[in-house]
């Protein structure tokens, strides 16, 4: 094993990095407040709606209180997932038509959901006006909830960074395709260089083999170390905290419309979500007691 | 007699807690048993200014001296209690003379104002305070909730170090009689100009270069724009001052400051940041142009000599570190720094005389990279993939 990749259970890693990161948490320091993850991916369709609509259902379970936020504003499809067919959105509160609480829907996972409406190519740039309403709209939620899922768009246009430099820890997910590994690598190097990230979590999805996660993570690290320099120095450490192995299960709840972690939650994929759940669990709580010590 | 007054008129100004009668106040705290009897006095009376004398405590006072006792009481309550104009009219006070100074004042439409005005000449004439009676009127003012007294007695300040420095420095003070928040305000001026400038180069110096490089990355958090931070130290400036001495030393850091200040923008903030080194803000400052900028500086340096006396001409270089404000990320003014002086201190490292930026990564993923990424993966190379571009959205 490569000595960079941490081990995912490591004690308080991600609050010791962020301190001499050049990243500094766009929102004041309240240990009340939300733990805030965004999943990203470079790549589209490799899983990331899944994986933050699972996550947050597995959370959900362990019973915390989560809120997965449609980061990806201008094509949205957690409401297809999650089989919802929403009145109010994201966008009815941006433009006024409704408040953030009305926007707010119960998700069928225990979870609720923040949904964004597809489609609306306004915001598939980012402007002043759409960067300040967005962190308006997390400010208003980062109270009532323990964990806030950002679930960003694929690529990596301005509004999907600007959602990310908006979360405490960033979820990286890929399958083994080279097409998505490469796109994945890209992001780390734009988060590494544009926002001076220095921990990213790593989720394979739709591996293979046991272990095939944890290589590839430990592939993709090597390339890092030689090849991305983090900004202001430094080492940039990606730590992997699960795979999802690929399954006949998955498709089937995705073309259902159902959550994977409810209508098969003993299947392997299932019990691999649980397993991320419980790493991300353990980050919030580390999150939270750096917060209370200051 | 007029020390008591003294006493009484210092003792107004010690604020008390909303809606105290401060009639109370003087009989609790400050035994200005006089005071109390000329409000009691003029609440009995239609019309104060007609009193031809009072007596309290055995000692007759004249109406003006009373005048001016009522309406010290009347502008304490109303720092106090809000109930000015009431007990005003009581008073009745109409025009007036400074008994000190002798100058007038005319209540005009405001009358209110002009007893606060008139009152407050007399008490500062009285009490030695200088004679801009709305100075020491604003202050209460503003100062009211503090535990303290606010007026300034500028006989009591110890200006002469900041008098000296201000002066030294070519600011011209207007005549304290004329108007004592002015010249207070010439000399605040003056210290602020000094504190935030470097004496030898008329830059911006560190404390108020940091003021700047902390408001520049608020703005591009705010706004995404790039800015650039160069760092500029000159080449083996010992060897200046080892050789030639100081005063050539001083001369060069001047010219450096200059020429430096002629080869950017308006908008751009040059500062000494420390001995030799000098610091560049540039906002909106464009990738492909910052080396251009960088490199223009170090040329600007480079490319005629320093004249440091009639005799004695210069060659002098630079060496540049520059890196860029993360966009869209709230960032600190210490780590911008540390990273830009990482690059300087590569360009030192490197020979001097020379620009190093930090480099802005490229996000396209080369083919070495993709074949160290999966190509010891054993996985499927010869399927077919999609270079990324940044371009590319989902």
């Amino acid at each position: 094993m490569n000595q960079a990749v941490p081990q995912s259970a490591d004690g308080g890693q991600a609050p010791k990095a962020k301190v001499a990161a050049t990243y500094v948490p766009m929102f004041p320091v309240d240990p009340q407040r939300a733990v805030v993850f965004a999943v990203t991916s470079g790549k589209g369709g490799v899983g990331k709606t899944f994986m933050s609509a699972n996550t947050a259902a597995a959370l959900a379970k362990r019973g915390l209180r989560v809120l997965v936020l449609d980061a990806d504003l201008g094509l949205a499809n957690l409401d297809v997932v999650l089989n919802l067919f929403p009145k109010t959105t994201l966008h009815d509160v941006f433009t006024g038509k409704a408040t953030l609480r009305e926007a707010i829907l119960k998700g069928p996972g225990g979870f609720d959901v923040l949904l964004a409406g597809s489609g609306l190519v306004e915001y598939s740039r980012l402007t002043a006006e759409v960067r300040d309403q967005f962190q308006s709209v997390l400010h208003g939620v980062l109270l009532d909830y323990d964990v806030v899922i950002l679930d960003t768009g694929a690529g990596i246009s301005d509004v999907v960074l600007y959602a990310i430099s908006l979360a405490d820890e960033v979820l990286l997910v890929s399958t083994p395709e080279p097409t998505s590994l490469t796109d994945a690598y890209a992001t780390v190097k734009v988060l590494a260089a544009q926002q001076g990230r220095r921990t990213i979590r790593v989720v394979i999805n739709q591996t293979l083999q046991p272990g095939e996660g944890r290589l590839i993570t430990t592939q993709l690290q090597r390339v890092v170390d030689r090849f991305v320099p983090s900004l202001g120095g430094g080492p940039v450490v990606l730590s992997h905290i699960g795979d999802i192995p690929s399954d006949t299960l998955v498709r089937s709840a995705v073309q259902k419309r159902q959550l994977l972690f409810t209508s098969a939650p003993g299947s392997a994929p299932g019990q691999a979500v649980a397993g991320v759940a419980a790493r991300i669990g353990d980050m919030v709580q580390r999150w939270q007691a750096a917060r209370r010590q200051g | 007699m007029l020390a008591g007054w003294g006493l009484f008129f210092e003792t107004v100004m010690i604020p008390v807690e909303n809606g105290c009668d401060c009639r109370d106040l003087f009989r609790e705290h400050l035994q200005v048993q006089c005071a109390v009897a000329l409000l009691d006095h003029a609440a009995q009376q239609a019309s104060a200014v007609d009193a031809p004398s009072w007596v309290v405590d055995g000692t007759a006072i004249p109406p003006d001296f009373a005048n001016v006792a009522l309406a010290a009481l009347v502008l304490g309550h109303k720092l106090f209690t809000k109930h000015e104009i009431g007990v005003f009219e009581l008073c009745g006070l109409g025009m007036g003379r400074c008994h000190s100074c002798g100058n007038g004042h005319c209540g005009g439409a405001n009358q209110h104002l002009f007893v606060k005005s008139m009152v407050f000449h007399e008490m500062v004439c009285r009490c030695g305070y200088g004679a801009d009676a709305r100075l020491t009127l604003n202050s209460l003012q503003v100062n009211k909730s503090m535990s303290q007294g606010s007026v300034i007695r500028l006989s009591e300040l110890s200006l002469d170090a900041a008098l000296s420095l201000v002066q030294q420095a070519g600011v011209v003070l207007p005549p304290p009689s004329e108007s004592p928040t002015r010249f207070v305000q010439t000399v605040l001026d003056g210290l602020c100009n000094l504190s935030s400038h470097d004496a030898l180069t008329g830059l911006d110096n560190r404390r108020s270069f940091l003021n700047v490089l902390e408001r520049e990355l608020d703005r591009v958090a705010r706004s995404g724009d790039v800015a650039l931070l160069l760092l500029v130290d000159i080449d083996h400036f010992k060897k200046v001052n080892d050789t030639h001495g100081h005063l050539a030393g001083d001369s060069v850091l001047r010219q450096v400051a200059q020429r430096l200040h002629d080869c950017v923008r308006p908008m751009d903030s040059v500062a000494r940041y420390g001995g030799e080194e000098f610091a560049v803000v540039l906002p909106n400052c464009s990738h492909s142009y910052g080396l251009f900028v960088a490199e223009r500086v170090r040329q600007a340096m480079q490319a005629r000599p320093f004249p440091v006396s009639t005799h004695l001409e210069l060659d002098v270089t630079v060496s540049v570190g520059g890196a860029y404000a993360p966009q869209w990320i709230r960032s600190a003014p210490a780590i911008w720094i540390e990273r830009t002086d990482r690059q300087l201190y590569r360009a030192k490292h490197e020979g001097r005389n020379r620009v190093c930026l930090e480099e802005v990564i490229d996000t396209v993923v080369s083919t070495e990279e993709k074949e160290l990424l999966y190509g010891a993966l054993n996985l499927d190379m010869n399927e077919p993939h999609a270079g990324w571009s940044q371009e590319r959205n989902g």
